[in-house]
């Protein structure tokens, strides 16, 4: 969860069943169990959004993150530039010749 | 070329990320991404998906794969690209990078590769798949 994101507390009812189910996949994924409860939500409520809204969110989120980082503003070119630097990079660690 | 409707194309990371930048010199990204997505037959190679991940936060990517599940089709290739084909690619003039991705293309024979990168038509004269701006492949599906 982004830590500038404003966090709203609720008090959740579920059937027992159902919580074992979340405990027990939060364990397996050692994380808090509301945390993997948000993500369901968030998950669930995808599953009704169109594409655009989807990419619109992470649209956001990753815009707001390069303004963070500066660079939001960068050029394509360089941006394109970084990219390709990156491509040789990974390629080289995958296939070590 | 307007089978391209009907077969798996690729996209570049570049596509991916001046898409979800809105970056202005290059608006067909995110239409393609956005708009057209369902259209599309997706074929996703394990360099490409690298990429993403280096490029993403995991909630981004995540974002990103649902969004993906939402294309007419899409294909999560994990097999790395056959190294007798990287090195061929490599000889005939592709850095190393580019010759990954032509490797997977080819292997998978996938006709398409839609990418904002200009030095692959450069790079790759014979190569067996088509480099497509993604302005070229919006006016393809219309």
């Amino acid at each position: 969860m982004n830590s500038t994101e404003q966090v709203v507390h609720v008090t959740l009812k579920l059937p027992k069943e159902l919580y074992d189910r979340v405990a027990y996949a939060a364990a397996g994924e050692h994380q808090p169990l509301e945390d993997l409860l948000s993500v369901l939500v968030a998950e669930g409520l995808d599953a009704h959004a169109s594409v655009r809204e989807l990419l619109e969110r992470v649209s956001a989120q990753y815009r707001d993150r390069l303004t963070r980082e500066g660079k939001l503003e960068q050029p394509a070119d360089e941006v394109l530039q970084e990219l390709r630097a990156m491509r040789e990079q990974i390629a080289s660690e995958l296939y070590p010749s | 070329m307007n089978s391209i409707r009907h077969e798996a194309v690729a996209l570049d990371t570049n596509v991916f990320v001046f898409a979800l930048r809105k970056e202005a010199a290059y608006p067909a990204c995110e239409t393609l991404l956005f708009v057209k997505l369902s259209e599309l037959q997706v074929y996703l190679p394990l360099q490409i998906f690298v990429e993403l991940q280096r490029n993403l936060t995991s909630s981004e990517m995540r974002g990103v794969l649902r969004a993906l599940l939402r294309a007419k089709t899409v294909t999560w290739d994990y097999v790395p690209a056959p190294a007798e084909l990287i090195a061929r690619w490599e000889q005939a003039g592709a850095k190393k990078g580019d010759a990954v991705i032509a490797a997977h293309l080819e292997a998978a024979k996938i006709r398409y590769l839609v990418s904002e990168n200009r030095h692959f038509l450069t790079e790759l004269p014979a190569s067996p798949f088509h480099v497509l701006r993604s302005e070229a492949v919006i006016a393809l599906l219309k």
